[in-house]
């Protein structure tokens, strides 16, 4: 099959793009277009055509997709076809817009597939490339490169690499913890072991709960055992026990019999008579002791005198004393003060030599010295002096340089030229801008016109045939969406019930046959006896015996026919008995029967109802169809028939719009050059007539650009003049108001010198330096008066004082001291103190402690008062008046009381230790037993209490693992969950291996069937590809071969000086060349046994120098021979290498 | 006369406790530990439901363990649920059937005074003096019991509601071992009121009058097995039967779908089939029961190659539709890959293009001893090491080790050419 023509109706940025490629002997088309020229449009364009436009083309940018159309003229075997594809349910059209058959184009195509003839018949160059890259990377394997140079695919290698990695994944005889079924083998692994674990079998169950009843039973033989042992010791304890607590209590009751009768007194009356006789001997000691210790204090009491003035005295003298302690350093510290003024004395002289001042008195210099106010001010006029003559200097300055400004922007003014432009042509200028690109804007609504024109068209189109125009289309009156929805909504629920009835229908005769059919083998089946049946034999029996009765005939002769016809009344009755529950069950069948005849009835009563309602709705709606001119169109395409006009009035409606626009435009267009031309010729501009609109706007946009540049030149100009002048009228005012602060400054300066005794010529750092000499004279001078008056007169009169008051003390307390210095009478005033206190101290004491001995000789007193009334009851009581009589008593007393407890002791003794046995049987249970062998026998009954614990814990730990075993078994569901991932694993191991099974088989096939793909091809292809190869490479291999000898078997290109060159050793460059040469190779086969279609170039050999690509094209040339080549490009540069192959006349197009 | 009021019972057969659900593979998302004790749970259930709904008495016909089931805990489990039922004093009449009868567990399991057994050395019945309901049936002696058990059940009690438990293939099912064979006529002809069956797995009613009953196992543990299960709940008035109800206690539904891919062109747009089937299946059932899913694509698609190609990716693709749609509620068993490729061998042929020539060549492949016997021992070394259980699940086992591989190479076929037809 061969294209003659293409044609890009609507296509991609084409419109009514035809392409031609006539016949020729090389059968070779150069489709030529610059980048973006729509290459690759046209490439699209062949197979949208051949085999309809993708639903999901990009190429519908321009033209929308319901308007994408391309039309094209094929032919194979002197067969042609002219035919449009547009995008459409029915796509295939012929010249006329009939629709074509979708096989029209099947003898063409001969049933390849699009996706076969875009990959057998197709070529770029990213495809060169990959086809390149695939051969390397199969580098080893001839048979992988013959397939995918042949079948234009590049990643066979992908497909068996992912067989085999699959594969891989899945098993291998080499188990590994990476395969998917060995992964699941060790979870079944597991799951058994879990399984097995977790599984107990019925038998081991048995054994559990057998195990389980032994050991009870064992245990409680044990039990019974200990009980008796226990019973046994127990008797031995208790007669143990109360053995001896036996013997005691009929003792003790022997001695009470003896002791006879006893005045019990009470328990603690012998201690009561010996703290009664110790508390008495201690007070009467007492009484003594204190009275003497009394006596002593008050004889030495009567000897200590203590100095009574001094104590009188006491805080005048600790007062002076302390004051004696702080004037005792004040003579000496007198000396250091009168050194110290000295010292500033001699500094003030060297300070007067240093001012040129005469030495003076120290009152006198300190009168004469200069007041510190005038020193004040002149130390400001000295501080103020530098701002005030900057301040001089810089005014100065500026006044200068302003009016060197003013100067330089006067000489600029005289140089300004001024030009000026009318305002008219102002006004053109800006209403002709505001107009915008005039012929951009009538070229797009121009475009809008004709858009909006097409879109009215195919929305009239989309109207169908009713009606003939669009004025009668916009004036009908059509039904409301309300009306056209109840009529549909009726005529869907009329079809619904149609429908609804038909199927009842069709179910109700279903039903009845069935039911129809169930009754009779109901009946067949059950033979039941109805009542009319019974009825019937009975009726002839009854004929037959009224006979009898009315000896119509002799009864003997009609006695065996009435036997028979009462037995068959008898057994037809008893089976209608017998088969009464059958009848009952045929009754209601046949009553059911009857049930759904009447539904049957009535559904068809309902069927003919609707009928008539539909066929009312039909003719309603033919009526008002034919009223509004529409007859004939159906209800359910009203609404969309509604739209579709909408739509129509609508696309009209703005149609006229942009037609408004478009007219409107033009004429503000016009307007706008008119006023243009006639401003330029007021305003004296000279132009070519008959400028275009365009000139003309430049030319005005130049002469106001330049009047309003000069403008605002002059404007700037003025402006910065003024600012100039008006900046030095402010300087020359402040620099005259400086100059009038310094005047003034002077005159004070010599004021201030004159006033602090310095000379008029004085400069200003001499009299700052004379001012501090002043201030350190001042400073000294007032420190020797500090020192004068704050300290040697303050201690000076501290002394005075101190003295004065000794002298008073000594003469009221002391006169005896007189004589004696203050600071000594101080001192031995205080020494005569200290001893008259401490006398008093002494004094004082001895008068607490007699108070004290007295009180506890008053205290010994009562006490043996008190110790002779305690002790009267008692002697009362013992009938006795001596303390040794009550001693007597108290012993009897005593005796009786211990013989009772100990027989008390012995009687509860054998009660608590008899287990409350009464005394005569624990007596009896006592002379049982020989006591002297009773520890021998305990001893026995213990060894085998002690042989029976041991047993019994033994056992209790043999329980407790038995119960722990039966307990186990307590309806867990472990092993069912282990089972459960039994299973689990098992169908990953079943998916692993029949998912390996086929990919394995398949990884197996493609490698056999590569193999033998070789050996079938390799022959013819190679010798093919190897003479293609060789040209395109200019010579440089010679053929392609292959080396046996080499495992798997080798492809080398062969050099023409006889080096083989291995494909790993050829570059990027020459891989893409061996894949063109065997792609072309096997296409060339392909076309000696296959069907011939276009073969489509698109850019191959963009990268190839112009010898190469010429030897390209040669190979091309070749393939031309046996079927069409359409070569797109868009290197022009190609043309005179193309015409160059093919000739001069070879069919050159261009986009 | 005393007339009973109305009385109701449950029917169950085939419980087969703690047998697994087969065939299912785990994944991330999928309700394993849910349905790890599935049969465990739904007779759990079924108890729960008698107790709720105060049944006069629970009928089992046979099958209550798997045979080969050696865990003594399946039966001390029975027990317990069985106490149950004993304390809210529900009868159970339970009869053994060809698997119960293999089991070491039926000689040596003592049940609660509620539990009664049909003898295994002839038929008994069983009195309801309360409710006037006769219960007639006899147990499976051995597992292979082939002959006519129904000929000799006694009587019917007159004036009383006759129940017939009995274990049997009955006639027809064919996919059922023929155990305890009788026809539907010889059951009518006992004159019972009611049949309550056993061993076929699969619900039906197959009489009213009187009515046969097969419930249908209690939850069904393979793909065979798909759609809702559980028992029969019967209602009866006076001595007749009023009505027959499902039962269903099953925690896990099996479903089947199949997705019709032959518009599909990728494995996207198949995936996408798929997640819409899943869905119309998840829309339509209104219970919120796991389901374990097999989904089958079918169709003749240009995907064909693909798909083989794919496989795994397909499977998880379609595992995170389910995921998505479902979460745990369903659980992919399987996706059978079943598809034929749009363009046949002979338009392969026509296209005379390289894998034309490819696939000329593997149409010889068969001729190929050398390679067919090398494939089957390269196959085989699989298949020998496998455990015998796979060969169940996986068909191709039995054809591996016949050493003729023929069938697996002529169905990989087809799938290759597609393959490599496909990449560009």
């Amino acid at each position: 099959m061969r294209i003659q023509q293409l044609n890009l109706l609507r296509y991609g940025r084409f419109t009514d793009q035809l392409l031609s490629f006539p016949h020729a002997r090389r059968d070779f088309h150069f489709v030529i277009g610059g980048n973006e020229a729509g290459k690759s449009t046209t490439r699209s364009a062949i197979l949208d055509l051949l085999y309809s436009i993708d639903p999901r083309t990009t190429f519908d940018f321009l033209h929308a997709k319901t308007e994408m159309r391309l039309g094209g003229t094929i032919e194979h075997q002197g067969a042609a076809l002219e035919f449009v594809r547009v995008k459409a349910r029915k796509s295939l059209l012929n010249p006329a817009g009939t629709v074509l058959a979708d096989s029209a184009l099947a003898t063409f195509l001969a049933g390849v597939d699009r996706s076969f003839f875009d990959q057998m018949f197709g070529l770029d160059h990213a495809r060169l490339e990959t086809g390149g890259k695939a051969i390397l990377s199969a580098s080893n394997d001839i048979g992988q490169i013959l397939f995918q140079s042949a079948a234009g695919i590049g990643s066979l290698g992908t497909v068996r690499d992912q067989l085999e990695v699959e594969a891989d994944k899945l098993w291998a005889h080499r188990r590994s913890g990476d395969r998917a079924y060995y992964i699941a083998s060790d979870e079944l692994a597991r799951a058994d072991a879990a399984l097995k674990a977790a599984t107990v079998r019925t038998k081991a169950w048995m054994e559990a709960r057998d195990k389980v009843q032994e050991l009870e039973e064992r245990r409680e033989r044990l039990r019974n055992s200990y009980l008796g042992f226990e019973a046994e010791r127990i008797r031995f304890e208790r007669v143990r026990r109360v053995a001896s607590a036996l013997r005691i209590l009929r003792d003790r009751q022997a001695e009470l019999q003896q002791l006879g009768e006893v005045v019990l007194l009470p328990p603690d009356a012998a201690q009561q008579l010996a703290e009664i006789e110790l508390v008495l001997a201690g007070a009467e000691r007492d009484q003594q002791l204190y009275a003497g210790q009394a006596q002593q204090v008050r004889e030495r009491l009567e000897v200590i005198r203590p100095d009574r003035s001094l104590l009188k005295h006491e805080a005048d003298i600790l007062a002076l004393t302390e004051r004696r302690q702080q004037v005792r350093n004040h003579e000496r510290d007198i000396d250091r003060r009168q050194l110290e003024i000295t010292m500033h004395w001699q500094r003030v002289e060297t300070l007067l030599s240093q001012l040129g001042w005469p030495a003076a008195a120290e009152d006198k210099l300190s009168h004469e010295l200069p007041a510190l106010p005038a020193r004040s001010v002149l130390a400001g006029l000295v501080k103020r002096f530098g701002v005030l003559d900057q301040a001089c200097r810089t005014a100065v300055a500026a006044v200068t340089e302003r009016t060197a400004d003013m100067q330089t922007l006067d000489v600029q003014l005289k140089g300004l030229a001024v030009s000026t432009v009318p305002a008219t042509l102002r006004t053109a200028l800006t209403s002709a801008r505001g107009l915008g690109d005039l012929k951009a804007a009538t070229r797009r609504d121009e475009a809008l016109v004709s858009k909006k024109s097409r879109e009215l068209a195919t929305a009239v189109a989309a109207l169908g045939p009713l009606p003939p125009d669009l004025v009668t289309l916009r004036g009908l009156m059509l039904p409301s969406e309300q009306d056209i929805r109840l009529r549909q909504k009726r005529h869907t629920d009329a079809q619904t019930t149609r429908k609804a009835l038909a199927d009842k229908h069709i179910d109700s005769d279903a039903s009845i046959s069935a039911l129809e059919l169930e009754i009779t083998q109901y009946r067949n089946a059950h033979h039941p006896v109805s009542l009319t049946e019974l009825a019937e034999v009975r009726a002839e029996r009854d004929a037959i015996w009224y006979t009898i009765k009315s000896g119509e005939q002799p009864a003997r002769e009609l006695a065996t026919a009435f036997e028979a016809k009462l037995s068959t009344a008898d057994r037809v009755a008893d089976r209608r008995h017998d088969k009464a529950r059958e009848v009952s069950e045929l009754q209601s069948k046949l009553d059911a029967l009857e049930r759904l005849k009447q539904q049957a009835a009535e559904n068809k009563r309902r069927q003919t109802e609707n009928e008539a309602e539909c066929a009312s709705i039909d003719t309603d709606w033919a009526q008002l169809t034919a009223a509004i001119g529409m007859a004939g169109l159906p209800l359910h395409e009203f609404e969309p028939w509604r739209a579709a006009r909408e739509k129509a009035l609508l696309a009209e409606d703005a149609l006229i719009d942009t037609q408004r626009t478009l007219s409107a435009a033009q004429q503000t267009a016009q307007a706008a050059a008119a006023a243009l031309s006639t401003a330029l010729t007021g305003a004296g501009i000279v132009f070519e007539n008959g400028a275009a609109f365009e000139t003309q706007m430049l030319i005005a946009s130049d002469a106001v650009d330049a009047a309003t540049e000069a403008k605002a030149r002059l404007d700037e100009i003025n402006k910065q003049r003024e600012l100039a002048a008006a900046a030095l009228a402010r300087q020359s005012e402040k620099a005259e108001t400086a100059q009038a602060e310094f005047d003034a400054w002077s005159s004070a300066w010599r004021s201030a010198t004159a006033n602090c005794g310095l000379p008029a010529t004085t400069d200003v750092a001499a009299a700052d330096g004379s001012l501090n000499v002043i201030a350190e004279i001042d400073e000294k001078l007032r420190s020797i008066r500090d020192i004068r008056k704050a300290r040697i007169e303050t201690m000076q009169h501290d002394l005075n004082d101190f003295e004065h008051k000794v002298a008073a003390l000594v003469s009221a307390a002391a006169p005896d001291l007189s004589e004696q210095n203050a600071s000594a009478a101080i001192t031995e005033l205080s020494a005569r103190l200290t001893k008259a206190l401490d006398e008093k101290k002494e004094s004082n004491r001895l008068r607490d402690e007699l108070k004290e001995h007295e009180g506890q000789a008053k205290s010994a007193n009562d006490r043996v008062a008190k110790a002779r009334a305690t002790v009267l009851p008692l002697l009362q009581l013992a009938q006795v008046s001596s303390h040794d009589d009550l001693r007597s008593r108290i012993a009897l007393s005593d005796r009786r009381r211990l013989i009772e407890a100990a027989a008390t002791a012995a009687q509860k003794a054998v009660e608590e230790g008899g287990d409350g046995l009464a005394l005569e049987a624990l007596e009896a249970e006592m002379a049982a037993i020989d006591i002297a062998q009773m520890s021998a026998l305990m001893a026995d009954v213990v060894r085998q209490l002690e042989s029976v614990r041991q047993e019994q814990e033994a056992l209790a730990s043999e329980l407790t693992t038995a119960h722990t075993q039966l307990d186990r078994i307590a309806g867990q569901d472990d092993a069912a969950r282990a089972e459960s991932e039994r299973q689990d694993a098992l169908a990953k191991m079943a998916n692993a291996a029949d998912r390996y099974i086929k990919v394995y088989t398949a990884s197996r096939l493609l490698k056999w069937a590569i193999d033998r793909y070789r050996e079938d091809k390799q022959g013819p292809m190679l010798t093919r590809a190897g003479e293609i190869f060789s040209a395109v490479t200019l010579g440089s291999f010679q053929k392609l071969t292959v080396d046996f000898e080499s495992e798997p078997p080798a492809l080398y290109g062969l050099r023409a000086g006889g080096g083989a060159v291995g494909i790993a050793g050829m570059s990027d460059g020459t891989h893409d060349l061996l894949y063109l040469a065997l792609r072309l190779a096997a296409l060339e086969l392909h076309l000696g046994q296959g069907h011939a279609l276009p073969f489509i170039a698109d850019d191959l050999f963009i990268k190839y120098d112009n010898r190469r690509a010429k030897a390209g094209l040669e190979a091309l040339a070749s393939l031309s021979e046996k079927t069409q080549v359409i070569f797109l490009s868009h290197h022009d540069h190609l043309v005179p290498t193309v015409q160059a192959v093919f000739g001069r006349d070879v069919n050159i197009v261009t986009l | 006369m005393i007339v009973p009021e109305m009385s109701r019972f449950i029917h169950a057969a085939d419980i087969h406790l703690d047998s697994p659900l087969c065939g299912l593979e785990s994944y991330q998302n999928a309700p394993v530990e849910a349905l790890r004790t599935a049969t465990r749970d739904a007779f759990r259930n079924l108890i729960n439901e008698a107790i709720e709904e105060q049944v006069d008495f629970l009928v089992i016909a046979g099958d209550l363990y798997d045979g080969n089931w050696k865990d003594y805990n399946t039966g001390h489990f029975f027990v317990r649920e069985m106490g149950r039922l004993n304390k809210a004093a529900i009868p159970v009449y339970l009869l053994y059937g060809n698997h119960d009868a293999e089991s070491e567990m039926t000689r040596r399991l003592t049940f609660p005074p509620n539990v009664h057994v049909f003898d295994a050395r002839k038929p008994v019945t069983h009195r309801i003096d309360a409710l006037r309901v006769a219960l007639h049936g006899r147990s499976f002696k051995d597992a292979a019991t082939i002959e006519n058990l129904a000929v000799d059940y006694p009587d019917p009690v007159p004036g009383w509601l006759n129940i017939g438990v009995l274990h049997t293939a009955l006639e027809g099912y064919v996919a059922h071992p023929r155990y305890a064979p009788c026809s539907l006529s010889e059951l009518a002809a006992k004159g019972y009121d009611y049949w309550a069956l056993g061993h076929v797995h699969e619900h039906a009613v197959l009489q009213q009058a009187p009515w046969v009953v097969f419930p249908g196992n209690l939850q069904g543990r393979n793909i065979r097995e798909t759609g809702p299960r559980g028992a029969v709940l019967v209602t009866t008035d006076e001595s007749s039967i009023v009505s027959v109800d499902r039962l269903i206690v099953d925690v896990m539904h099996w479903e089947r779908v199949n997705v019709d891919v032959s518009a599909a062109h990728n494995l996207p747009a198949v995936v996408s089939l798929a997640g819409r089937a899943l869905d119309a299946l998840l829309v339509s059932k209104t219970d919120a029961k796991p389901m374990s899913v097999r989904v089958t694509i079918t169709g003749r698609t240009p995907a064909h190659g693909e798909l083989f190609g794919m496989d795994a990716q397909l499977r998880e693709e379609i595992l995170a539709q389910a995921a998505a749609l479902g979460g745990q509620r369903l659980w992919i068993e399987k996706v059978k890959v079943e598809t034929t490729p749009s363009v046949d061998a002979s338009q392969i042929k026509k296209r005379a293009d390289a894998i034309a020539d490819l696939q000329a060549l593997l149409e010889q492949v068969p001729a190929d001893e050398s390679f067919m016997r090398s494939l089957a021992e390269d196959l085989q070394q699989l298949t020998g090491k496998a455990p015998l259980e796979l060969t169940e699940a996986v068909s191709d086992f039995k054809v591996i080790r016949s050493g003729d591989v023929g069938s697996i190479v002529q169905s990989v076929i087809p799938a290759l050419i597609a393959r490599l037809a496909q990449v560009h």
